[in-house]
């Protein structure tokens, strides 16, 4: 029987160092564009704004931003806090309503009909569990 | 010259070897901070499949484990992020693996990396939002870990088999 021409195998040559740092590399530089929240599993906070009853976007909590609703609104998130900074509707009772950050709470501009709402979290926005 | 019953059964068992070594896997779960982290065991009989024969034979080798195991352990949906994965791990390494200058080592941390990016790739399909920079690094550097473990086996696997001539004169 023929000897099986027997393939090159190493376990560690000079050529596999470059390749190691380039998945490190990669690794950090993606490390370092993330927004570095640690331990945020699937069950992410976000901010869900709707506007007369359409999706009109989802936002997460961790980034810190200002966003712009049409040009009626206008809503800060900042340090996983969101809060109605700008309206113009007459009452303003919006953005006299402080800011949100748990699951399930909301801030409404009736007149406008934008609902900025937190979804996600550990309990999915339910207030009790009964056993 | 390689007889076509001994190369079907080899290939059976290598199957059979990966699914099980995918169950094995899913007893020692990893991933409680990071959903999504393996031990990347069966990449071991992938790796050696690869070595052995080519990326057509680790290629089915690799989707059967996927599907059987998706299918036996009531996995649907993560059968789609792992054929994502070991597409792109299989890619590597075939790519790694053919140019004939990288070591196990090498070849198996790059899987490793892979197969988390590509599972993180099929996540971004289906998942509307998530840290996606953030995982992609976590899942690189466990990938590579858990790769360099894998790559190591299957080198030491390699190198016994090709030391006992019987056994190497059976495999090919």
């Amino acid at each position: 029987m023929k000897k099986p021409e027997v393939k090159k195998a190493f376990l560690f040559s000079r050529w596999d160092i470059p390749v190691i740092l380039f998945w490190l590399v990669c690794a950090g530089c993606l490390f370092l564009t993330s927004e570095g929240s640690f331990g945020q599993t699937s069950a992410e906070k976000k901010l869900e704004i709707t506007v007369k009853n359409e999706v009109f976007g989802v936002y997460s909590l961790d980034e810190d931003r200002t966003i712009e609703i049409g040009d009626k609104n206008t809503c800060r998130i900042e340090g996983g806090c969101v809060s109605m900074i700008y309206a113009d509707c007459p009452d303003k009772a919006c953005e006299r309503s402080g800011s949100i950050q748990n699951p399930g709470e909301s801030i409404v501009c009736l007149p406008n009909g934008v609902i900025l709402k937190i979804t996600g979290g550990d309990k999915g926005g339910l207030d009790a569990i009964v056993e | 010259m390689r007889s076509s019953s001994r190369y079907a059964a080899t290939l059976a068992l290598l199957t059979a070897l990966a699914i099980i070594t995918g169950y094995v896997e899913m007893l020692i779960p990893l991933d409680f901070m990071i959903p999504g982290v393996k031990l990347g065991l069966c990449n071991t009989v992938v790796l050696f499949a690869l070595y052995l024969y080519s990326w057509r034979e680790a290629l089915l080798i690799s989707v059967c484990r996927i599907l059987v195991t998706g299918f036996l352990f009531g996995n649907l949906f993560g059968m789609a992020y792992s054929l994502g994965g070991a597409a792109s791990a299989l890619l590597i390494m075939t790519l790694l693996m053919s140019s004939g200058r990288s070591g196990f080592i090498a070849i198996s941390v790059s899987g490793g990396a892979a197969f988390g990016l590509g599972q993180l790739a099929v996540a971004r399909i289906f998942l509307s939002y998530f840290p996606f920079a953030h995982y992609a690094a976590l899942l690189i550097l466990t990938g590579m870990i858990t790769g360099a473990v894998t790559g190591a086996l299957a080198y030491t696997v390699i190198k016994r088999i090709r030391s006992d001539d019987a056994l190497s004169g059976t495999l090919s």
